[in-house]
Order: C-alpha cells, then structure tokens, then sequence
C-alpha cells in the first residue's frame, strides 16, 4: 500500500506497525506513506486504533513491531530533532488552564525560538479571548487554541488527531481551509476523524481502520467506486412488476425504490428510458456512489474475526 | 533559554493557584518563623540546629510538596505531554519546572535565616557549607517530588501520596540533628534530608571541614539516588 503521490522522500512512513498494550493488539500490520503536502486521513470507530498509530507516529509510543520514520528519522528515538518541524493536534489540548490564549501561544513561539505570531488569534477566531485564560475557554475554542499552536511552528508534518470534535459547522469549515492551506504550502498531514464527509472534502488518500487493520485504502473516489453505487426513487404510478430488467439489486419500501448496482450509468439510462415510456414520475430522484457513511455502516457490521 | 522561559510560565501558574501559592510560598515561611519562636533547648544549645530544621521544612513544604502537587496537575492537564512534544529537553523542562519553586524557597530561606542570625546573634561559620546543603537538598527534594509525583494521579491525591516522603523528610532531619558514632553516623547520615541537615548544622555552628565531607558524600548520593528514580518511573502523559 503507497500512498506517496508526488515527493521522492515521504513525509510520513509507517511499515508494518503494531501495537500492543499487554496482551491486546491495538494495531496490528499497518502500513502507509505520506508524502509532503498530501492530506493522509485516517478512519475508524472508537478503538479501531487511529490514535494509537497516531501517537506512535508522534514518538510518543514505541511500535511493538514495524518502523515508523518522520522525515526519514525515528520519532521516538529524534523526537527532539523533530520538535520543531512536526506538530501534533491531539484528542486532549494540553494547556496549562491558568496561563491566558495569549501566553499560552507565546509560551509555544518561545519554546520553538520563534517570534511572536500574535496575529493566530486572529487567524483562528479568537481574538476576542485573547486575554482569556484557557481554563474558562470552550471544548471548541481550546481546539482552536490547538490549531493556532500547531499553525505558529509552520510545521513539515502536522499529526491532528480528530480536530473538529468538538466544534461548530461554522469553526469545522474554517479549520478546513486552515487545513488545505497547510498542505498547500507543503505541510504532510495526517488526519483522523469520525467525520466522514471531513475526509472526503479534504484527504488526498483514506485509509479505514478497524479493529487495529486497515481494511479500506485509497482515495475516496477508489474507495466508494468498490462499492456498489445507489438510485432512490419514488415512482408514481408504481408497479413493481413492470420495472426494467437492471444489473443491480433492487429493495422497495414505502413506496421508495431502491436499486444498488454496479452499472450506475447503464441502470440510470434504463430506468428514465422505462419512466419515459410509460409516463412514470419518479419523483425525488437520486443517483451517486456510495458514500464513506454507508461503507463504514458495512464495515461495522461485520463479525469480529 | 528554553528552561527560563518555562519557568516563567511556572511562575505566573504558581501565582495564580491560591492553593500552590499557600503550599509554596505562606505555609513554610510561617513554619519557619514559628519555629524561631519556639522554645526548644536543643535549638538553644545549638542554632545551626534550628537552622537545619528551617531549611529542612522550607524544602519539604515549598519544594518537595508543591512539586508533587504542581506535577501532578500539570500532568493530569497534559501540560507535561505538549511540553515533551516541544524542543525543549528533558533537562530544561525540569528545570523550568522546578526552578521557581527552588527560588521561592531560597528566597524565603535567606529570610529566614537572616531572622535566626538576628534572633540569635549568631551567623554561620561557614556560609559555603550553607551553599551546599541547600544545593543537595533542593535537588533532593526536587527528586523527590518527581518520585512521589509518579505514583500521584491528582494534585488532590498528593496530600495522601506525600505522606511517605514526608515521613522519610523529618526522620532525616532528626537523624541530621542526632549525634552517632561509627557505621551508626554513617546509617543515620544517609537517610534523605540527614545530609544537608548536618551540613547546615557544620556550616552554622562550626568545626572541621573534614567532618562536612561524609554529610556531603551522602548528601550527593542520596540525591542522585531519588534522581535516578525518578528518571525511570516519572510518567509525562497520565496512564491510559
């Protein structure tokens, strides 16, 4: 599985990864490749182990097996050489709650020996909690904070491990273009989220994880295009019997008709020829690939093996 | 530079927790002070003693306490895992860390200490024997907070998990003030805080040098001892 699209060296290199907290195997043989200015997003239910990959990426973790290289170097072992070009949006913010938006912001500019980036306040919608201290902040505005500490280093590899939870449409959308500038300027990100349609609006490559593997890997075109695409339609009159023959497999309930099939155009064609023909309505007509939603609805309900 | 600017930030979240600010800051200087106030003979027969004591509770209350306290805290909001995921190095982090409460309590015990000289008429015989015991003890009870902070999950668990150290702190400081013989001398000097206490003893009350040099051996060790355990057990990031 490669994932690298355009860069000689990547970004992010993950082979064979494992992961285990005792006797549990949280990651089991996960493998990808970032390169610079890709969006990598990583999906998954809750403990499909998108974090622990994650954290491991950051160094924060040893692999139990397989290697992880940042930039050609070890994480865990160069976490230190990696400091300042890699920087890590994570589930928990990690502010000290007493210091305020802006001391927070410079306390990190400081760390990394850099100027003072003041205008991120406003970048990230909270300059009118400048003077705030973090603890009084909301779940929303302290993953804002996140991002600005993340935006301040102008990192080669952003980690963001579920960035959005927490916050608003209007916030979630302005976290997107703060996101695709990032990669537009080069950064390497890697992404996890619940949000499926985040991952189709931004990520270059998807990977779906469950129970600790990969078991879906491309880009979202690839991914759904595996999938058998969908036609809802509410036909009116309606006579089941007299329906075209069709490639795919057709379901009908409340008076809605659903056709799942791998010939989307071809079945579409024969079912407006034979509404066409016999003078159907077919009312509130949709056609379209599979979404993320319906492949992860798929995935979760199969058995453990 | 990096471990100045952490201690900046350290200064300004001590100062903004009533409850570290009174553990750091209020609680041993006004131990301290009670202290000169007391009655007890020993001291009498022997200010370095009552120096010693001094020292030793401004170092168990504002640095060995607080650090446990403030650790735990800052770990629980993962304040120590996003430093760790800064360049800083683990020698700067500490140091930002646990500078200011090392500096509140040197100020404090130079306070103090000037208050025992007035009150006593005394003055130390050898103020860089003063230096040293406060080196030794400070980086003791700097360990020492890291140690105990492991096993702390909350800041509000370590008014339990500080008990031990602290049991261990004041037996020290009795060892410290207690005169043996022999292995025994060797024995009570290396219980944690015994060292420095007796170097404060020497350093306040005089005598040889010769006799400051097994204090400040066991001093030292026992120091690096706590550090050295503290390095393998001190978690950055609370357990999963």
């Amino acid at each position: 599985m490669n994932a690298t699209t355009h860069e000689d060296r990547p970004a992010v290199e993950v082979r064979d990864l494992a992961c285990r907290y005792g006797t549990f195997t949280a990651v089991d043989g996960v493998s990808f490749t970032i390169a610079p200015g890709e969006l990598f997003a990583l999906l998954g239910t809750n403990g499909a182990g998108k974090t622990t990959t994650v954290e491991t990426a950051v160094g924060l973790r040893r692999p139990a097996a397989g290697t992880v290289r940042v930039r050609g170097l070890d994480p865990h072992r160069h976490r230190r050489d990696l400091a300042g070009r890699v920087a890590v949006i994570g589930q928990e913010t990690g502010f000290a709650d007493d210091l305020t938006v802006t001391e927070t912001l410079r306390l990190w500019t400081d760390l990394h020996r850099l100027p003072a980036r003041d205008d991120l306040v406003e970048r990230v919608d909270l300059a009118h909690r400048a003077a705030v201290r973090v603890a009084a902040l909301s779940g929303g505005e302290r993953r804002r904070l996140d991002l600005a500490l993340a935006l301040a280093t102008d990192p080669a590899v952003l980690f963001a491990d579920e960035p959005t939870t927490g916050l608003d449409p209007a916030s979630r959308r302005r976290t997107w273009a703060l996101l695709r500038e990032l990669t537009r300027r080069g950064t390497a990100v890697l992404l996890t989220t619940h949000y499926l349609d985040e991952a189709a609006e931004l990520a270059d490559h998807v990977a779906i994880m469950d129970r600790g593997r990969v078991v879906r890997f491309g880009t979202v075109a690839e991914i759904t295009a595996a999938h058998e695409a969908r036609i809802t339609v509410s036909p009116k009159p309606f006579d089941p019997l007299a329906l075209p023959v069709l490639a795919g497999r057709t379901a009908v309930a409340d008076g809605r008709l659903t056709i799942r099939t791998t010939e989307l155009q071809a079945d579409l064609h024969r079912l407006l020829d034979w509404a066409a023909r016999g003078g159907v309505d077919l009312g509130d007509l949709r056609a379209g690939p599979a979404t993320l939603d319906e492949i992860f609805a798929e995935l979760e309900a199969q058995p453990a093996v | 530079m990096t471990a100045l600017t952490l201690a900046v930030a350290e200064t300004r979240l001590i100062l903004r927790n009533r409850t570290v600010l009174v553990t750091a800051a209020i609680l041993p200087i006004a131990m301290a002070f009670l202290l000169s106030r007391s009655d007890v003979a020993v001291f009498a027969a022997s200010p370095g003693s009552l120096a010693a004591v001094q020292l030793g509770m401004l170092l168990m209350f504002g640095v060995f306490m607080t650090s446990t306290m403030t650790l735990a805290a800052r770990r629980q909001q993962r304040y120590l895992k996003r430093l760790r995921s800064s360049p800083a190095s683990t020698v700067s982090i500490v140091a930002g860390l646990a500078g200011p409460l090392v500096l509140v309590v040197a100020v404090q015990g130079l306070l103090v200490l000037a208050y025992t000289a007035w009150e006593t008429g005394t003055a130390p015989a050898h103020p860089e024997l003063l230096v040293l015991a406060f080196a030794t003890g400070a980086a003791a009870s700097v360990a020492l907070g890291f140690l105990t902070a492991s096993f702390t999950k909350t800041p509000e668990a370590a008014q339990i998990t500080v008990l031990p150290g602290t049991l261990v702190f004041m037996a020290g400081i009795v060892m410290g003030l207690m005169r043996f013989e022999g292995a025994e001398s060797a024995l009570a000097a290396a219980v944690p805080g015994a060292g420095p206490t007796e170097l404060t003893r020497l350093a306040w009350d005089g005598g040889d040098y010769t006799a400051a040099l097994e204090p400040l051996l066991l001093s030292v060790l026992a120091a690096a001892a706590a550090a050295l355990l503290a390095a393998r057990l001190f978690r950055w990031q609370p357990r999963a």
